[in-house]
């Protein structure tokens, strides 16, 4: 029971930093800094990764 | 007396009917949001990626003589219904800014003396020669008109983020 939690509250983590990640890609895209862009999709990914990982935990 | 209690009769729930989300469930909803974020920001890289390749019309702003030293005016750029400021600066220098201020998108005007874009709605100020933020709540510099001069005519051919 104690994984399941973890791994819930995990998955909200990852969440609320893709989301932070999401936000700065707003904010560089509106400003011009496609360069900055790349960075941001390939932590999204990470994240993306990771939560699809820790969805197994939670059974 | 009553096997059950009053308010289970006026609030009589199924639970077999009920639909009970399981933890398993609610991981998988929070995994496909994420997913839904990553396609998000992917999405948004892709679109600034080919931003700059879209090819803007070239378009006549005006002629050289119709300014002087100082003077500014609006003009529609890549369509009529986006302003945009052709300044003046020195006898040889033109710019051009999107006149839509980058806080909120009052129209931004011309300071001669000052040699600075003002927006008045809440006192933004941006330098004339790059548009960038001088004081104020913009968050970004003005978008920049790449101008051309042929002979004696002035065209935009481009918009810099």
């Amino acid at each position: 029971m104690i994984r399941v939690h973890a791994a819930l509250a995990a998955v909200a983590f990852v969440l609320l930093i893709q989301w932070g990640l999401l936000s700065a890609a707003v904010s560089g895209y509106l400003a011009g800094h496609a360069d900055l862009l790349a960075y941001f999709t390939l932590g999204s990914f990470l994240c993306l990764a990771a939560a699809w990982r820790l969805t197994r935990y939670a059974r | 007396m009553p096997d059950q209690p009053a308010w289970k009769d006026d609030f009589p729930v199924s639970w077999p009917d009920d639909h009970l989300v399981t933890r398993r469930e609610f991981t998988k909803t929070l995994a496909w949001v994420s997913c839904a974020s990553f396609v998000a920001t992917a999405a948004l890289t892709a679109k600034a990626a080919t931003r700059g390749q879209e090819a803007l019309p070239a378009l006549k702003v005006g002629e050289v003589g119709e300014l002087s030293v100082g003077e500014s005016r609006v003009f529609g750029y890549p369509a009529a219904d986006e302003p945009c400021l052709l300044v003046r600066t020195e006898a040889d220098t033109f710019v051009a800014y999107s006149q839509k201020c980058t806080h909120l998108g009052c129209p931004v005007v011309y300071e001669a003396a000052e040699r600075r874009l003002h927006c008045p709605c809440h006192a933004g100020f941006f330098d004339v020669m790059n548009g960038r933020v001088l004081a104020g709540p913009p968050p970004r510099p003005l978008p920049r008109i790449r101008l051309e001069r042929r002979g004696d005519e002035l065209w935009a051919v481009g918009v810099t983020a």
